[in-house]
């Protein structure tokens, strides 16, 4: 354990924190502009998330992808009385996606710039409002990533739960017809969840207190401790079972849901855009690294959850009037492809299950980002309101038709490349008889069932009669098309050239299997190679 | 006749008290020269009388001194505790007086009774004399019965006060009884004598009877004064019914005094922990349940916010029950995080005197449009009321159950995260009301006053500051339990 | 010790006995020929006049209370000063210095009660309003 890089940590010391705290100060320097001044709003705030992302940059380029363990780590005493530490550190894991976030906040914040000015009610914030909107925006920007950097438990539940504020005023202030409901709704279900996981953590921390005479929340030391056989099976279940609890409300992960449609389908658009996977990537960094032997035994039940979420969400799916919905719905489906790809405990079905996790942000970020600007013209994405929209605009409908064939999964597209590395991780831990088979087969016909789905959604939007009122609308303008372009780039970029990308996961990956999978573990996962 | 023993003293131990006493005299007195509403020099005075306890307070840290013939004290629980009491009845002086001047109020005596309120429960706080205790109880709760009929006109405001005068004299009664008893067994008033009397007692004798009968009294006098289940039946409508500016004060400092001297008598009857651990267990547990669900229910954010307190006096008696270096640094760290959330939130609702003190959700709808920043504060005070970091409350639940785990309580424990999730459901529900209506027209703005902007900033830096930088007072809490621990005490008297 | 106390239960049990025997024995044996005269609460033999339950004016109860403090005061200053003489004198100055703060919190409470009008039999707001009144006719 351990391996810090050092010479990373001597030549930039404190990088992250730069990342993590540059998008904060954006908010301090909003609050001095004065109220209504929208186009200097949105100026600053454009600077701050492109400036976060050219620190991100600066960790992409620094990163040394030939070593395991965490870089850029950052450690300060928070707490030292009980060893809480403001501890950060990045792998090959966490580095897309602090990368992820940097963008899409970048591209949240320039939809917002790029809004019309529209009633109220309608999901945008009025040009009087944008300085309160952009504020809650980076604040979330700065909580999600302390999400991917944190490396102490109190650390990254801080930051998990920061999540929840701004995200909770800008439904309850921004969001649609029942924003009041939905934001509540979203805060108490993700609230729940994770204080379960701060009695767990608490729980955890406390045991190892007790066998070692001293407090730590740090990850690799408690993760060392329950390698070392510091806590029995029985209560590591129960850990577990706590934290899991957390995640998969977060994630979302079937029957842990139903917050997730009624929150974001009320939610503004920028929110559902860069709202990332914050729960898969707890799993993959908390969940299951702490407790190998619990997730192993619970991996036939994860296996099973996740296949059922793939098919129940892809039906419900097929059933919605929305857009925004079918595509929120889509997003529950295919969180279930990751933690198809996690549970199956396999160097393949990680790798799959974190390049499903980048796609959703890119795939599912372009989604909803051209879902917008559509509802900006229409005021509607009610599926039947909508038709012939590929005679009206020609430039909209190709973007979207890229965007969607990346999510049903074609190859060349990154969506293609994700699924079939989770299914393949998964089939390989049937193989091994760790899983049913049936589950994985199960599981496999949500890619089909997406196509359902979303084609079906396609034909009747962009082709068919148009509706009177929508015969003279306006396609994309450059600058709208221009936000887009760079997902749809990457779509494709991560579709051909994965290896661009899983190359700097590989030591993570390999690390995190040593550690997730015990012997018999992967002893049958090299055969099956 | 007898030979006079005369106490040797250490003034400096009661010096923060003598201070507040004596600038209440003076502000009782200032107050017959003046002209008839007139109160800007007795907030003044006030406020520099408290200030300069504060800072007497101070200069007391490190020390632990029992004098007076060993009827006063003062150790870091104690001055960590009154320092929390005078920044709240300083924060509550500062905004009173818009308050009053808005319901046409302008009593001169609240702010008298108000300091002697103060010196009152800074008296429960700094000795384990029980009859000094009972002393500053009694103080601290008749000029409370006093502030809360202030608004005499208003029916809802007498009935209130003669509801906690009724029932607040009652558990006096009781709380009076239990020392009587504990005298009967052991011949001294002081609740240091418990313990060592518990142990030399035998099982079935007189002395164990009268023992447990007394603490069993005086957990029921204290749980009034502390608003816990199945005692907090006055809570609800005495809040609600005082003027806001008193609730502020009474729900902010008499738990601190209460918790104060609970924590204190709980651990002198540390031997006795078989016995009363069961019942706190129950109480905590009860409180926790009746205070969120019923709170959830309400309509009115003063009666909720009262509710409210029940389920914060469960969260808190958990760390009692729990009874670990841990648990008990989270009781300290929670009260003082405490006492700044119920003053910042009661002081918002004040602000509503102006629309006729009207505190129900549905009238505070809009709030944030009329007064961003008194809802802006609002919104963080509840977040740090339902324990969401980066604030105070976070950490001070972080404690309890930290506290609570080590203490092998597990079920408390749950439940704790259980209730807060509800909690959680109606704090957000009031923020939600506040900032409903944000984006439509703005509305006509109402200004927030002045010395309510410096309470609310004062509230708000402490409350995010404590949740950034929770060290110093986590590890001045952790000192003072542990000093109280190892019973480091140095007595200061005649002999 | 619950023994020494027996004496006192015994007491009490014969308190009871006595007094229910007095009571019960006159409400059994004495004969009763009610008239309406003989009902009326007495009242030194005149006809009784309205409801016993009559409102006092506050200034009734202020006063009773005001009476309380300085009756208070008497109780404790006059066994303070006859002590005084008896003790060492070291001790003269503790005592003294105690009394003298007891009693300048009785000056100051005097003060304000006097300041206030709370000795004032009039109501001092009433009292101006009238003058004021007659001034105007």
């Amino acid at each position: 354990m351990g391996g810090y890089n050092l010479a990373a940590m001597e030549w930039a010391v404190k990088v992250l924190s730069w990342t993590l705290w540059t998008p904060l100060i954006g908010v301090f320097l909003l609050l001095l502009i004065p109220r209504g001044q929208r186009v200097l709003a949105c100026a600053v705030a454009i600077a701050a998330t492109l400036t976060t992302l050219g620190l991100t940059g600066v960790l992409v380029v620094n990163f040394d992808p030939s070593t395991t363990g965490y870089q850029f780590v950052e450690r300060v005493p928070w707490l030292p009385d009980y060893g809480i530490a403001y501890l950060l550190g990045i792998d090959g894991i966490s580095l897309w996606l602090v990368v992820l976030t940097a963008v899409l906040s970048v591209l949240a914040v320039v939809y917002v710039t790029l809004a019309p000015a529209l009633p109220i009610g309608s999901n945008t914030p009025s040009p009087e409002h944008t300085r309160a909107f952009l504020c809650h925006l980076l604040l979330l920007e700065t909580a999600l990533m302390g999400v991917f950097m944190a490396l102490d438990l109190v650390l990254f539940y801080v930051f998990f739960e920061l999540t929840l504020v701004p995200t909770y005023f800008l439904i309850a202030l921004w969001g649609g017809e029942r924003r009041g409901y939905a934001a509540l709704k979203f805060f108490l279900y993700t609230f729940f969840g994770s204080l379960f996981m701060l009695l767990a953590a608490l729980w955890l921390a406390f045991i190892h207190y007790r066998a070692t005479n001293e407090m730590t929340f740090e990850l690799m030391r408690l993760q060392q401790f329950v390698a070392e056989g510091g806590v029995p099976l029985d209560v590591q279940k129960w850990l577990f079972l706590g934290f899991a609890l957390a995640f998969a409300v977060k994630l979302p992960l079937v029957p842990f849901h139903t917050w997730w449609p009624v929150a974001m389908g009320e939610a503004p658009i920028p929110v559902v855009v860069i709202f990332l996977k914050t729960g898969a990537y707890a799993f993959l960094r908390f969940g299951m690294p702490l407790f190998p032997e619990a997730a192993q035994v619970f991996a036939p039940l994860g296996m099973a959850l996740a296949a059922v979420a793939v098919v129940y969400a892809a039906i419900t799916a097929t059933m919605q009037f929305d857009m925004k919905r079918v595509a929120l719905y889509a997003v529950v489906s295919h969180a279930g492809f990751i933690m198809m790809g996690l549970f199956a405990l396999n160097q393949t079905g990680l790798v799959g299950s974190v390049v499903q996790q980048l796609n959703h942000g890119v795939t599912m970020g372009a989604m909803f980002l051209l879902l917008g600007m559509l509802h900006w013209r229409t005021r509607t994405l009610e599926i039947n309101q909508l038709g012939g929209l590929k005679a009206q605009m020609p430039l909209f409908s190709a973007l979207f038709l890229m965007v969607m064939l990346a999510l049903v999964a074609l190859p060349g597209t990154n969506g293609f490349i994700g699924e079939f590395l989770c299914l393949l991780g998964a089939y390989q831990a049937a193989h091994s008889g760790q899983v049913a088979t049936l589950w994985v087969v199960l599981g496999a016909t949500g890619t089909i069932l997406s196509v359902v789905y979303m084609l079906w959604m396609f034909q009747r939007v962009f082709y068919g009669p148009t509706p009177e009122r929508l015969r003279s609308l306006p396609d994309l303008t450059p600058a709208e098309a221009a936000l887009v372009l760079p997902l749809v780039a990457l779509i494709f970029w991560i579709g051909l050239r994965p290896a661009h990308f899983t190359h700097s996961l590989e030591q993570s990956a390999t690390q995190w299997v040593q550690q997730v999978a015990s012997e018999p573990w992967r002893v049958a996962h090299d055969n099956s190679e | 006749m007898e030979a006079l023993n005369i106490p040797q003293v250490e003034w400096s131990a009661l010096l923060p008290v003598l201070t507040v006493v004596g600038a209440a005299l003076l502000v009782l007195i200032l107050e017959l020269f003046l002209p008839r509403g007139q109160h800007t020099p007795l907030m003044l005075v006030g406020l520099l009388g408290l200030g300069l306890a504060g800072y007497f307070q101070l200069a007391l840290w490190g020390a632990s001194l029992v004098t007076w013939a060993e009827t006063a004290l003062s150790d870091n629980i104690a001055v960590l505790l009154n320092l929390a009491i005078l920044v709240s009845s300083g924060l509550v002086l500062l905004f009173a007086d818009d308050y009053l001047r808005a319901r046409n109020m302008r009593y001169g005596e609240f702010y008298p009774l108000l300091l002697f309120a103060t010196a009152g429960a800074m008296l429960m706080i700094s000795s384990t004399n029980l009859m000094v205790v009972f002393l500053g109880l009694e103080v601290l709760s008749l000029s409370l019965y006093v502030l809360t009929g202030l608004a005499r006109a208003e029916v809802r405001s007498e009935e209130a006060a003669l509801k906690y005068f009724l029932l607040g004299a009652f558990a006096s009664a009781f709380f009076l009884y239990g020392i009587a008893l504990l005298y009967g067994a052991q011949g001294s008033v002081d609740m240091r004598v418990i313990s060592a009397s518990w142990v030399a007692s035998m099982p079935g004798k007189m002395t164990n009877a009268l023992l447990v009968a007394s603490l069993a009294l005086m957990l029921v006098g204290l749980g009034f004064k502390a608003a816990l289940a199945p005692f907090h039946m006055w809570t609800p409508d005495v809040y609600q019914g005082a003027p806001t500016v008193a609730t502020a004060y009474m729900a902010a400092v008499s738990k601190v005094a209460a918790f104060g001297v609970l924590l204190r008598l709980l651990s002198a009857a540390m031997p006795m922990l078989d016995l009363w651990s069961p019942i706190m267990w129950a109480i905590a547990l009860l409180s926790m349940l009746v205070g969120n669900l019923v709170a959830l229910i309400q309509r009115d954010a003063k009666r909720m916010l009262a509710y409210s307190s029940v389920g914060h006096a469960g969260y808190l008696a958990v760390g009692l029950v729990s009874m670990n270096m841990t648990s008990l640094t989270g009781v300290l760290f929670y009260l003082v995080a405490y006492a700044l959330m119920t003053v910042g939130a009661f002081g918002v609702l004040s602000l509503m005197a102006r629309a006729g003190d009207a505190t129900t959700v549905d009238a505070l709808r809009g709030l944030a449009r009329r007064q961003p920043f008194a809802a802006f504060a609002m919104a963080i005070l509840m977040l740090s009321l339902a324990g969401i970091p980066p604030t105070a409350g976070f950490w001070g639940k972080w404690y309890l159950f930290l506290g609570a785990l080590e203490g092998g309580q597990t079920l408390l424990a749950i439940v704790l995260a259980l209730t807060s999730v509800v909690g959680a459901a109606y704090y957000l529900r009031l923020t939600f009301s506040l900032y409903a209506d944000a984006l439509e027209a703005p509305a006509a703005r109402w200004s927030v006053p002045a010395p309510m902007v410096v309470c609310l900033l004062i509230c708000l830096i402490g409350l995010i500051g404590l949740g950034i930088a929770p060290r110093p007072l986590a590890e001045s809490s952790r000192q003072a339990v542990e000093r109280m621990a190892n019973g480091e005490w140095q007595v200061v008297s005649g002999e | 010790m619950p023994a020494e106390y027996v004496p006192i239960l015994i007491l009490f049990g014969l308190a009871a006995v006595i007094t229910a025997v007095m009571v019960g024995g006159s409400w059994l044996l004495g004969p009763r020929r009610p008239t309406p005269a003989k009902t009326a609460p007495y009242e030194c033999g005149i006809t009784p006049v309205g409801s016993a339950r009559e409102r006092f004016p506050v200034h009734f109860y202020l006063t009773a209370m005001l009476f309380i403090i300085f009756d208070v005061e008497i109780a404790f200053l006059y066994p303070f000063f006859v002590m005084v003489r008896d003790l060492p004198t070291e001790a003269r100055g503790f005592v003294i210095g105690v009394a003298t703060a007891f009693a300048t919190l009785l000056i100051i409470t005097f003060l304000y009660e006097l300041k206030k009008g709370a000795l004032e039999w009039e109501d001092p707001v009433e009292h101006r309003r009238l003058k004021a009144e007659l001034k105007n006719q």
